[in-house]
């Protein structure tokens, strides 16, 4: 295995810290940034889906955060 | 404000403040008709007289037609159909062999293998005043292989808007029928089943007024005929030792992975540009393990034009029972020469640009695969002379029928 111990550590109090710390509220008037296009977790949903086939086909990893998505019979 | 205002003056923000359309808006519908087509070109460097000890062979080049409908019925709810058609030809490795000089070749398929995939799915989302529900089926064909699946994700949003719960799982039942199974030596497998279940769960944060943070966790798992029915495996003969003998590619029957996943967006306002950073890390009970790092920097250029260079690096370790080149018997009997499962690093590098006409979005992209065993966080004995180099060059657009 290639994480190694403090790798988790890290990343355990970074995840305890992002969502046990109090975020400054954004309102919906300060949100014109977190609104554009290319803010998006996904902004061009097509390629996005065609680069996941691609890599799952000729790597062993699969899934991503939205799921594992279909099968194929890919070499 | 209430929860309206709120969504209108969100509305009225992002049209003012958009360069270019929302396409993968997750909390609302469409507001009008989108349709979406690219044209991928996929294409494999060739497979060097190095690698197979013998003649440049060359590798797949795939064709891929995509297709996307978005038909908003409602302010609730809206259908989502995707297509894609691919038509593939070219050679893929078939076996690994020690040569008389010690070092491993690659053996190739021929170039004979011809054949189209495809792969169409449809789903419906509702949508609530903080939640979003999709359901889903998809189908994947081939000559030789037809996978069914049927998908479900919910999220929700919290009041204040600043975090988005979600869960998403999927199930896929998969039939592989190999063709030509009396036309090699040992004999290909017939008809075979497998199936797969995921489930992820996802929280996504608003940091504040420039940056989002999602982290996601999950599982994979397969069971059934998770070998593949066109790779051999060169081994020592078990009945008589001095002897070497090929026999098809068998690995175990499940498969259980989990995976976590980060992704920030970070809007840089000095540049009027956005930076991506998504990171997966995954592990499974082959005793394989992976690191995946993405970096995208949207850059706006001029008044509807975008650039986005891309970087992704890819490192993964080998599975327990993966070999080049078997020098005993294994005890489990799992053999493997796939170069998917050997240890190896990988990176792209990609460029975009995009630029929006009227209810137009075009774009284009170019990107590069590289892999090697150099390029890994594991050192390798002998890499895998299999190992794929790709490029792909895709071109498409969306409309919308405003």
């Amino acid at each position: 295995m290639i994480i190694n111990k403090p790798i988790c550590k890290i990343l355990i109090v970074s995840l305890i810290a992002l969502f046990s710390s109090a975020c400054t509220t954004v309102q919906p008037w300060e949100r014109a940034n977190l609104a554009k296009n290319e803010m998006a977790i996904n902004s061009d949903p097509m390629q996005a889906a065609f680069s996941q086939h691609v890599y799952t086909s000729k790597e062993s990893t699969s899934g991503s955060s939205s799921g594992a998505g279909g099968g194929c019979g890919c070499n | 404000m209430n929860l309206i205002d709120s969504k209108k003056a969100l509305s009225a923000l992002a049209a003012t403040a958009a360069v270019l359309p929302n396409i993968a808006q997750a909390d609302s519908p469409a507001e009008s008709i989108v349709i979406g087509y690219k044209h991928h070109k996929y294409t494999e460097k060739d497979a060097s007289a190095t690698q197979t000890g013998n003649q440049k062979v060359e590798r797949y080049e795939i064709d891929v037609n995509q297709f996307q409908l978005l038909l908003p019925l409602s302010d609730k709810y809206q259908l989502n159909f995707d297509y894609q058609t691919e038509t593939m030809s070219g050679a893929s490795p078939w076996y690994t062999y020690k040569a008389g000089d010690g070092t491993v070749r690659q053996v190739m398929s021929g170039a004979s293998i011809k054949d189209t995939r495809d792969d169409i799915k449809v789903s419906l989302s509702t949508y609530t005043q903080n939640s979003t529900l999709t359901l889903g089926v998809a189908n994947s064909s081939e000559d030789d292989y037809d996978a069914n699946s049927v998908f479900a994700s919910y999220s929700h949003t919290t009041d204040d808007k600043m975090q988005t719960y979600g869960i998403s799982v999927d199930y896929s039942d998969d039939t592989v029928d190999p063709v030509d199974k009396d036309a090699f030596t040992p004999q290909r497998v017939d008809e075979q089943d497998k199936n797969s279940l995921s489930l992820m769960l996802s929280t996504t944060q608003v940091i504040n007024r420039n940056m989002l943070w999602q982290v996601s966790a999950g599982f994979i798992e397969k069971e059934g005929y998770l070998s593949d029915p066109y790779k051999l495996v060169d081994i020592v003969d078990p009945v008589d030792n001095s002897q070497r003998i090929l026999i098809n590619d068998q690995r175990p029957k499940d498969r259980f992975a989990w995976l976590f996943t980060s992704s920030t967006r970070n809007y840089v306002e000095s540049m009027q540009a956005a930076a991506h950073v998504d990171y997966r890390y995954y592990q499974d009970n082959w005793d394989l393990s992976s690191h995946t790092i993405e970096l995208k920097w949207l850059q706006t250029i001029a008044k509807d034009w975008r650039l986005i260079p891309s970087f992704r690096y890819y490192t993964q370790t080998a599975t327990d029972f993966y070999q080049t080149y078997y020098e005993s018997d294994r005890p489990q009997k799992y053999y493997s020469n796939d170069y998917r499962l050997s240890s190896y690093g990988a990176i792209t590098l990609g460029l975009k640009v995009e630029t929006k006409i009227d209810d137009w979005l075009l774009n284009i992209s170019y990107e590069s695969y590289r892999s090697d065993g150099s390029y890994g966080l594991e050192s390798e004995n002998q890499d895998n002379p299999g190992l794929v180099d790709f490029d792909i060059l895709s071109l498409g657009f969306y409309y919308s029928f405003n």
